[in-house]
C-alpha cells in the first residue's frame, strides 16, 4: 500500500497541475476539490491514521453513503414510486430487464447492509477509545441520530421493493407505529400518509423519505459531524 | 526529519482515503455479486415471514411482549440510554459505561437470537 500512495502522491495527487500563483488556479483550488482536502486537518500524526484507533468505520460509513447516492440515483431513473404493486413491478423490471439493474440493485442493498453495520462499529469503537468525552457529547449525540437515521434509510429501502415481506413489514411497522402513545396517528399520517404504507400515497411517502428527506437531513448532519470532529480537536489517541 | 516521520500532511491522507475507498469499492462489488438480491414471494416462506435483521429482535419480542412495550417503550429506552450516554458518564461515571455496555449487548443479543430463530 505504501508503494501505490507514492504513486498517488507522485502524480500530484489532488493539486492542480496549472501550476502555482496561477489565478486560474486558484480559482479552481477555491472550489469543491479545495473544500474536500480542506475538511482534512493540514497535518495528522502518523500513528492514528492506521487501523487503530479509527478503524476507519467512520471514514467507510460515509464513503458507503456516496456508494449508496449514486446506485440510488440509477435506481430512480426506473423505480416507479406508488403501491406496492407497481413497485415490485418495477423493481422486477430493475432486477430483470435493464443491463446491470440487478446488479446496482445488489450493490445498493450491499453497500445498505454494509454501512448499518459499519455505523454501529463506529459507534463501539467510539465507546472504545473514549472519544464520547468533553467535549464531544454534541457529536456523540448527532453521531446517534445519524445511526437512527441510517437505520431508517435501512428500512425504508426495503419498504419500497413491495415484495411480500416489504408489505408484512410495512403493517407491522405501521402498526407499532400507532401504538406510540398520544401521537401515534400523527405519526402515521406523517411517515406512510395514514396507516396503511401499501397504498399509491403510501408508497410515494416511503419513497419520499428514502429518497430526500432521510438522505437530505443525513447529509447535513454528516457534515455538522465532521465539523464538529475538527472543532473538538480531531481524531486523538485515546485517553 | 523526526516530525517528518511523526506527521503526515493531508495530502497523503487524502491519499491513504481514496485507496480506502477503492478497497471498499471492491468488497462491496464482490459482496453484491456473490450474494445477488432477491425478490421474496409468498412460496417462499412456510410460517413467519422474517423482518429485516436489524429489526429481528423486535419480532421475536413481539411474539411475547405487548407491541407497546416491544416495539415502542423498550427501543426508545435503550435508544435515550445511548442518546445521553456521554452526559450519564459526567453524573455517574464508571457506572454509566457499564450501563452503555450493557444496553448494546442486549440490543446486540436479542438481534443476533432474534435473527437465528426467525423461520
Amino acid at each position: 500500500m505504501p508503494t501505490l500512495v507514492k504513486l498517488y502522491l507522485d502524480s500530484g495527487g489532488l493539486r492542480s497541475k496549472l501550476g502555482r500563483g496561477n489565478k486560474v488556479e486558484k480559482k479552481l483550488r477555491s472550489s469543491l476539490l479545495d473544500f474536500l482536502t480542506h475538511i482534512h486537518p493540514p497535518r495528522i500524526n502518523r500513528r492514528i491514521i492506521g487501523f487503530w484507533p479509527t478503524m476507519c468505520m467512520g471514514g467507510l460509513s460515509f464513503f458507503l453513503f456516496i456508494v449508496l447516492s449514486a446506485t440510488g440515483l440509477l435506481l430512480m431513473l426506473f423505480y416507479q414510486p406508488g403501491d406496492s404493486q407497481l413497485a415490485l413491478a418495477s423493481i422486477t423490471v430493475i432486477q430483470d430487464v435493464i443491463p446491470y439493474g440487478g446488479f446496482v440493485r445488489s450493490l445498493h442493498k450491499w453497500a445498505g447492509q454494509l454501512m448499518v453495520f459499519t455505523v454501529m462499529l463506529h459507534l463501539i469503537r467510539v465507546v472504545l477509545t473514549n472519544a464520547y468525552r468533553p467535549p464531544k457529547e454534541l457529536n456523540w449525540v448527532i453521531g446517534v441520530i445519524l445511526l437512527i437515521f441510517t437505520v431508517a434509510l435501512d428500512f425504508s429501502g426495503y419498504l419500497l421493493v413491495g415484495d411480500v415481506v416489504a408489505r408484512e413489514a410495512g403493517k407491522i411497522a405501521s402498526a407499532l407505529m400507532g401504538e406510540v402513545p398520544g401521537i401515534g396517528g400523527y405519526l402515521q399520517q406523517i411517515v406512510f400518509a395514514g396507516n396503511n404504507p401499501l397504498t399509491a400515497l403510501g408508497g410515494l411517502r416511503v419513497y419520499i423519505w428514502h429518497c430526500l428527506f432521510l438522505p437530505m437531513l443525513s447529509f447535513l448532519l454528516m457534515g455538522w459531524h465532521f465539523f464538529r470532529v475538527r472543532k473538538d480537536g480531531g481524531v486523538e489517541w485515546p485517553l | 526529519m523526526a516530525s517528518m516521520k511523526e506527521f503526515i500532511d493531508r495530502r497523503e491522507l487524502t491519499g491513504r482515503e481514496l485507496l480506502a475507498a477503492l478497497f471498499a469499492t471492491n468488497f462491496t462489488i464482490i459482496l453484491a455479486l456473490l450474494l445477488g438480491v432477491k425478490i421474496y414471494t409468498e412460496k417462499d416462506f412456510t410460517q413467519t415471514i422474517p423482518a429485516p435483521w436489524v429489526f429481528a429482535g423486535i419480532q421475536w419480542l413481539l411474539q411475547y411482549v405487548s407491541p407497546v412495550w416491544a416495539g415502542v417503550y423498550l427501543p426508545m429506552a435503550l435508544v435515550l440510554i445511548i442518546v445521553l450516554f456521554p452526559y450519564l458518564s459526567r453524573i455517574i461515571h464508571r457506572a454509566a459505561v457499564y450501563l452503555l455496555w450493557i444496553v448494546l449487548l442486549l440490543i446486540t443479543a436479542l438481534t443476533a437470537f432474534g435473527y437465528l430463530v426467525r423461520i
